[in-house]
């Protein structure tokens, strides 16, 4: 399900300051003008996690994580927190840290 | 498996004075886990504080603007909670125009910067759960009007339990 906030509701002027992160900011906006932010399908920590909500195991530990989405489309990638550092889009994996190339994460 | 469910106000005018967003008022069978909030406005790109809450309240409630949960997945059926404009059991409505007179407990007091907007997101062991026929309701507060009020949206997601 895409929400109104989840994609641009007309021009955008405004780029997110830097060190700023998502949550708790509902949005991160890059250099580009694109929306980052969480998504609905979450990924559990634990297997008791993952139990309880029938959902895919691949989070952080001790957090939940949510698909990680650019302008409303699912990049494919699984994060509990996105953030805008250095004018590059970053989120915060399971495995660690992964930056935005443009096309990807890695 | 919990059904989850999304109240959702969008691009709304707030009243100049603290103001629900969102309000939630269990029913009497089932529990409510909250598992999302967050706020956001469009009106301009001015930088500003902005106080929020997610705050229990008792009787009297809020008087809200009907809105019935939205299922997120579109094959549950329809949740428990109706839309009602005086915040009683069971019912969920958005944009209050009272706030009414029932004490609140602030549970998540914070603060955010509007031009980023605020998303809460709890780690699983800290999700709030409103339980069924506790007499209460939750509610997303602005305890002091923004700068600007038009354009808010915001919204509460939330998994029925039982």
């Amino acid at each position: 399900m895409t929400l109104p906030y989840m994609i641009l509701q007309g021009e955008q002027t405004y780029i997110t300051e830097e060190y700023v992160s998502s949550p708790p900011a509902l949005v991160i906006i890059d250099d580009y003008g694109a929306i980052w932010t969480l998504g609905l399908q979450m990924a559990a920590p634990t297997d008791a996690i993952k139990e309880r909500y029938q959902t895919r195991w691949d989070a952080p530990n001790g957090e939940f994580a949510f698909d990680v989405l650019r302008n409303g489309q699912p990049t494919g990638e699984y994060a509990s927190r996105i953030e805008r550092r250095k004018g590059k889009v970053r989120i915060f994996c399971r495995g660690g840290w992964k930056q935005w190339t443009g096309r990807s994460f890695v | 498996m919990a059904r989850e469910y999304i109240i959702p106000a969008a691009a709304v005018t707030l009243a100049n004075q603290a103001v629900s967003l969102i309000f939630v008022n269990p029913g009497t069978t089932l529990s409510l886990e909250i598992l999302r909030a967050y706020a956001s406005q469009a009106a301009n790109a001015t930088s500003a504080q902005q106080r929020v809450q997610l705050s229990t309240q008792v009787t009297a409630f809020p008087t809200v603007v009907s809105q019935a949960p939205v299922v997120l997945k579109q094959r549950d059926p329809v949740s428990a909670i109706t839309g009602g404009i005086a915040g009683a059991a069971g019912t969920s409505g958005i944009n209050a125009s009272a706030e009414g007179a029932g004490a609140k407990t602030v549970v998540i007091p914070d603060s955010f910067n509007v031009l980023n907007g605020w998303l809460w997101v709890p780690t699983p062991r800290e999700t709030l759960v409103m339980a069924a026929s506790a007499s209460a309701g939750l509610g997303l507060v602005f305890p002091a009007a923004p700068a600007t009020l038009t354009s808010w949206s915001a919204g509460l997601v939330f998994a029925e339990l039982g």
